[in-house]
């Protein structure tokens, strides 16, 4: 009898990323049928505002989301900022920087959960003092980013959930290798030169061409710290004119 | 900066005759892509800088577009007109550039990349 195996994935973040938050089921759900499948594995996705439930907690609504979330148990957490940080909480500056501490620290103790942080790094302008401080604890929170760490940038929804489909399948086929054929025996050698599934191959496919585009879309400038730098749009760029005296 | 944003065509110094070489005034030389459609293997010399591994990096980027549907790259981006900057007034809109191949799968080998992996012992 086949045994699945279950990953859990919790995703953190601020309010200001719905979209990106409601990108992560259809992407789990193509995993499933797909890369996760292949290697009886079977991801599921635990968030706040399905899993969780009104009440009251000595330590305020983070209390009440931590022992169901359980992020130091998860195997992926997925961390999403953009212009919000947060609602402070009793031991951070916001419940998803909590949640990430969490993670973090679990991972230091026994190298799981796998942490994957996404910042969003299209342009935006704060239209008041409050959204400039939510938006100055994100940039201080990428500073202080640790340093056995790699986020990653992203400007869209779109590009987010092609980059965490991509991100999760690379994640999936690292960690769980489709068998060794050596232990698995001649059977499983014949198995592996089957033609993969129709869904499998159009995952495969949507991996690559996504992976492809992220190595070629972008024209490297000397002396940029890729960490820092983002992708702008031509239509978003504003150069200055200046004018030169004439002799 | 965004590729697809910025990218403008680039040209050879091969015509349509193709008996020649060398640029003539009355006729207009080809497009990398409009080589890259005719030719079934198709070597592309140029000095350094000059745009190669850029177009290069555009076709497979139009492609990869175009077989996930996107809407920023895609093979209307590809074959976009090149800019006629002798004839801004041209009452005619300027013609697409031809590729008659389809959303084919880029793979793309940077060669100095793939030399060092073929050196690379974990190999065996």
């Amino acid at each position: 009898m086949k045994t699945v195996k279950e990953l859990r994935i919790v995703v953190a973040s601020p309010s200001d990323v719905p979209a990106e938050r409601a990108a992560l089921d259809p992407v789990i759900e193509e995993l499933n049928r797909g890369v996760a499948r292949d290697r009886n594995i079977h991801l599921t996705l635990s968030r706040w505002e399905t899993d969780t439930y009104p009440g009251f907690h000595p330590d305020g609504p983070q209390g009440l989301i931590d022992p169901i979330l359980k992020v130091d148990e998860c195997d992926v957490l997925i961390g999403i900022f953009w212009k919000r940080f947060g609602t402070p909480t009793k031991d951070a500056g916001s419940g998803t920087e909590h949640e990430f501490q969490t993670a973090y620290a679990a991972w230091k103790k026994t190298s799981k959960p796998h942490v994957m942080v996404y910042f969003n790094q299209s342009p935006y302008t704060p239209k008041s003092r409050a959204e400039t401080d939510q938006w100055g604890a994100v940039l201080d929170f990428q500073e202080r980013f640790p340093k056995e760490g790699l986020w990653w940038p992203y400007t869209e929804a779109e590009q987010f959930k092609n980059l965490v489909r991509q991100h999760l399948s690379n994640y999936l086929q690292n960690k769980f290798p489709i068998g060794n054929q050596k232990e698995l025996g001649p059977s499983a050698s014949t198995a592996a030169r089957q033609p993969p599934s129709p869904e499998l191959a159009a995952s495969l496919r949507s991996a690559y061409l996504n992976w492809m585009i992220e190595q070629v879309r972008a024209i490297p400038l000397s002396g940029v710290d890729r960490k820092k730098a983002s992708v702008r749009n031509r239509a978003t760029i504003w150069i200055w004119p200046r004018s030169t005296p004439a002799f | 900066m965004d590729l697809a944003a910025v990218y403008t065509g680039l040209l050879t110094d091969r015509r349509r005759s193709e008996k020649e070489h060398g640029l003539r005034q009355d006729e207009p030389p080809l497009s990398a892509l409009e080589m890259l459609n005719r030719e079934r293997l198709l070597a592309l010399l140029g000095a350094p800088g000059s745009g190669k591994s850029t177009f290069v990096n555009f076709v497979a980027l139009c492609l990869s577009g175009a077989g996930l549907n996107r809407q920023d790259a895609n093979l209307t981006t590809l074959v976009a007109p090149l800019p006629n900057e002798e004839n801004d007034d041209a009452k005619e809109a300027p013609s697409p550039q031809p590729w008659n191949h389809g959303a084919l799968v880029p793979i793309r080998v940077v060669l100095r990349e793939f030399v060092a992996g073929a050196l690379d012992p974990c190999w065996d």
